[in-house]
C-alpha cells in the first residue's frame, strides 16, 4: 500500500484555523503595546489581512512565534494564547459539554480541527495515571519555536482542566528543554507539577480525575455537538507525522523503503524532510529516543526489555545508541530520576 | 515643533541673503563635519525632549534653552559656507552670544526637573525601590516585573548573610477566579482590573516595600526588614482593602465587588536563607495549597 503524495498536508501549506490563533496572538500583543507590524515581520502577512479570513501556513505561524520570542518582556503571550485556543473553533461546544476528560482525548486525537493538527498526542496508561506524549506534527523551525509551541499546548491543557474539573487538576508536565528564566509564567499559568530538561514533552493526569464525571457535562448536548463536528471536513493527514508513525511501525526502516511507501523518490523524500527542518536519521533517532525514554522512566523497564523492543541485538549496542540520542546512559537517566524525586521530597 | 522649523528656516534665509558664498576650495571640510554633527545632534535632543515630556514649565524652559543653543551652533555651521560683507560683519560677532543664555535657561530647567523628579520618585517609591530600569517594567500593571523582583530578592538575601538579626518577608497574592472574570468581561477588562489592583496594593504599602506583577494574575510584595507577625498584619489589611474594592466594568457600568484574593506569606532569616528561585517556588506552592484548601471548604 503506497500513500498518495497529495493527500497530506505539509508545513508550507495553508492550515485552517491557524489564522484565528494568529489574530489572537497579535491582538494580545497589541493590547500590551506591541506594534502588530513588528510581530508580522517576515510572515508576508499584513494586519489588514486578518479581516479577510485568509488561511495561513504553519511556516507563517512559526515565524510569528519566532518574532514573539524576540519580545523579552512578553513571555506571557504564548500562555495567554494557549488558554484561548478554543475560541472560534468548532470543537468548543464539545469541550463545554463533555462528560469527562476522556471524552476529550478522542476529539483531540481523532478530530484535530482548526489548528489542533499541529499537535499529535499519543495516549498511554500506566499504574493509575494517563500519559500523553505530545509531538509537534509538523516539527518546529527552531528550538525556541518548539518551546513556545509547547507552552501554548501546555497552557491550553491547563486551562481546559481548570475550566472543566476545577482547581485540583493534579497535572504534571515534563518539557524537553532546560528550565527557562521566566519560570514564573509556568508556575502561575500551569499551576501544576513541572519538570524541565526531560526527554519528551509529556502531560500526565491521574485516572480518577481523567475519568471523573463532570457535573456540568451533558451527554445529549455532547452527542449533538459531536454530530455537528462530523460535518466539518477533517484536515488532511500531516505528512511528517505519518512518516513518523510509519517509521515506528517498522523494524529496521531504510530510506529507500520509506520513500517508496510514500510514493516519492529518495531525493524528494529527503527534500521534504529538510523542508520540515529534520532529516531521516534525526527523525528516526527522535522516535527511538522518545520510546526508550518513556519505557525507562515511566514504565521503569530494564535495559534488556527496552533493547529487545527496539530490536537491538544486545544491550551494549542499545546503551551506545541511547547515549547518542539523549546524551546520557540509560542508568544515568534512571539515577537522575531518583535523584530529583529524592530532592523534591526533602 | 513648528517653532523649531520656523527659527531654523529664518536663520538660514537671513544668513544666506546677507552673506556671500565661499568657493569650494575655501571651505574647511573638517570644521563642516564637526560643526554639522553638533547641529544635527542638538536638533535630535530637542526632538527627544519634545516627544518625551508632557507640556509644562520645565519642558518650555528646556526647549527654549536647547533652541537658543542650537541657533548659535547653526550660525557657526553656516559660517563655514558663507562670508559676510563689511556692513553685516556683526553677524560674525553675535554667533557666540546666544550660547550662554541658552545654557543658563537649560540649567534652570534642569533644576526644576530635579524638583519634579523628586516629587515623582516619592510617588513611585513602592514600585521601584532604589533602582530605575525601564526595561524591567510590566506594561499592564505599570509595576516592576518578575525579573526585577528576583534581583531585589537576591539583594535582600545577600543582606541576610552578613546580619543575624535581619529578616524579610514576601507575600504572594493571586486573584481568585480571575480566568472566569476574563471569560465573562474580556481580557481588556481583566487587564484593567490588574492595573487597579496594582495601584491599590501600592497605596496600601509602607515606603520601603516593593510590589511587582509576577505573572498572570499573581503579584509579589517584598517587605524588607519585616517579621512574620508584622507581615501577616500587612497581609490582612491588604486583603481587606482588595476585597472591599469595587471594580466598574466599562461596558455596562456594572460594579463588581468582593473579588476574592488568595495570599501566601514566607519569612526568611539567615538560618533558612536559600536562593530566590527556591523561595519563589516555595511561596507558589503554599499559594496553591491555600487555594486548594479554600476550594475544599467551599
Amino acid at each position: 500500500m503506497s500513500a498518495k503524495f497529495e493527500n497530506f498536508s505539509y508545513i508550507d501549506m495553508p492550515c485552517l484555523g491557524l489564522q484565528s490563533w494568529a489574530v489572537q496572538l497579535v491582538d494580545l500583543a497589541k493590547n500590551r503595546g506591541i506594534d502588530p507590524d513588528r510581530l508580522l515581520k517576515g510572515t508576508k502577512l499584513f494586519y489588514q489581512d486578518f479581516t479577510t479570513g485568509k488561511d495561513i501556513s504553519i511556516e507563517q505561524f512559526y515565524r510569528l512565534l519566532e518574532n514573539c520570542n524576540q519580545l523579552d518582556n512578553q513571555r506571557e503571550l504564548s500562555f495567554l494564547l494557549g488558554s484561548k485556543l478554543l475560541n472560534h473553533n468548532p470543537l468548543y461546544s464539545t469541550f463545554a459539554h463533555a462528560n469527562s476528560l476522556s471524552d476529550l482525548k478522542k476529539l483531540i486525537t481523532r478530530a484535530p480541527l482548526n489548528g489542533f493538527n499541529l499537535f499529535n498526542a499519543e495516549h498511554r496508561y500506566h499504574q493509575g495515571r494517563h500519559y500523553f506524549i505530545i509531538n509537534l506534527s509538523f516539527g518546529a523551525s527552531s528550538p525556541k519555536v518548539e518551546q513556545l509551541t509547547c507552552e501554548i499546548f501546555a497552557s491550553f491543557i491547563a486551562a481546559i482542566c481548570k475550566w472543566r474539573i476545577g482547581k485540583n487538576s493534579n497535572l504534571t508536565f515534563s518539557f524537553p528543554y532546560a528550565k527557562p528564566k521566566y519560570i514564573e509564567q509556568y508556575q502561575t499559568n500551569l499551576q501544576a507539577d513541572i519538570k524541565f530538561s526531560q526527554q519528551l514533552f509529556m502531560i500526565s493526569i491521574c485516572s480518577k480525575l481523567y475519568n471523573k464525571k463532570l457535573l456540568d457535562g451533558s451527554p445529549n448536548l455532547f452527542k449533538q455537538s459531536l454530530s455537528l463536528v462530523k460535518y466539518y471536513q477533517l484536515p488532511k493527514k500531516v505528512w511528517l507525522q505519518q512518516v513518523r508513525n510509519y517509521l515506528e511501525s517498522l523494524d529496521n526502516p531504510s530510506l529507500e523503503h520509506v520513500s517508496d511507501h510514500f510514493g516519492v523518490s529518495t531525493a524528494t523524500f529527503k527534500r521534504k524532510l529538510k523542508k520540515h527542518n529534520t532529516n531521516f536519521s534525526a527523525l528516526l533517532d527522535s522516535i527511538y529516543q522518545q520510546k526508550a525514554a518513556f519505557n525507562i522512566t515511566t514504565l521503569e523497564k530494564s535495559n534488556e526489555n527496552v533493547a529487545s523492543e527496539l530490536n537491538f541485538s544486545d544491550s551494549a549496542n542499545f546503551r551506545r545508541a541511547f547515549k547518542r540520542w539523549t546524551g546520557m546512559t540509560p542508568s544515568q537517566l534512571r539515577y537522575g530520576l531518583i535523584n530529583t524525586s529524592l530532592k523534591s521530597k526533602t | 515643533m513648528v517653532i523649531l522649523i520656523i527659527t531654523w528656516v529664518t536663520t538660514f534665509i537671513l544668513t544666506l541673503s546677507y552673506g556671500d558664498y565661499k568657493s569650494a576650495n575655501n571651505i574647511d571640510w573638517f570644521n563642516v563635519a564637526g560643526e554639522g554633527s553638533i547641529t544635527i545632534i542638538t536638533q535630535l535632543w530637542i526632538i527627544f525632549v519634545l516627544l518625551s515630556r508632557p507640556k509644562g514649565r520645565v519642558t518650555t524652559l528646556l526647549f527654549t534653552g536647547f533652541l537658543i543653543m542650537n541657533l548659535s551652533v547653526t550660525l557657526d555651521f553656516i559660517d563655514e559656507f558663507v562670508r559676510y560683507n563689511e556692513e553685516h560683519s556683526w553677524f560674525d560677532k553675535i554667533e557666540s552670544i546666544p550660547t550662554p543664555f541658552g545654557m543658563v535657561l537649560m540649567t534652570l530647567a534642569l533644576y526644576y526637573w530635579h524638583q519634579e523628579q523628586m516629587n515623582i520618585n516619592l510617588q513611585l517609591k513602592s514600585r521601584e525601590r532604589f533602582y530605575r530600569e525601564h526595561q524591567l517594567h510590566d506594561v499592564i500593571s505599570g509595576l516592576a516585573n518578575a525579573d526585577y523582583m528576583k534581583r531585589q530578592i537576591s539583594n535582600e538575601l545577600s543582606l541576610l548573610v552578613n546580619n543575624d538579626q535581619y529578616v524579610f518577608s514576601l507575600i504572594m497574592l493571586d486573584i481568585a477566579q480571575f480566568n472566569q472574570f476574563n471569560r465573562q468581561f474580556g481580557d481588556n477588562e481583566g487587564d484593567k482590573l490588574l492595573n487597579k489592583f496594582a495601584h491599590l496594593i501600592c497605596d496600601n504599602l509602607r515606603d520601603q516595600d516593593l510590589v511587582c506583577r509576577y505573572a498572570s494574575d499573581c503579584f509579589i510584595i517584598m517587605l524588607p526588614n519585616t517579621e512574620l507577625e508584622e507581615a501577616e498584619k500587612i497581609n490582612e489589611l491588604l486583603i481587606d482593602t482588595l476585597e472591599g474594592f469595587s471594580f466598574k466594568v466599562c461596558k455596562n457600568g456594572r460594579l463588581i465587588s468582593k473579588q476574592k484574593v488568595h495570599t501566601s506569606i514566607i519569612t526568611t532569616s539567615k538560618s533558612e536563607a536559600s536562593s530566590s528561585d527556591k523561595l519563589l517556588r516555595e511561596l507558589h506552592c503554599r499559594l496553591l495549597n491555600s487555594k486548594r484548601a479554600f476550594g475544599q471548604v467551599k
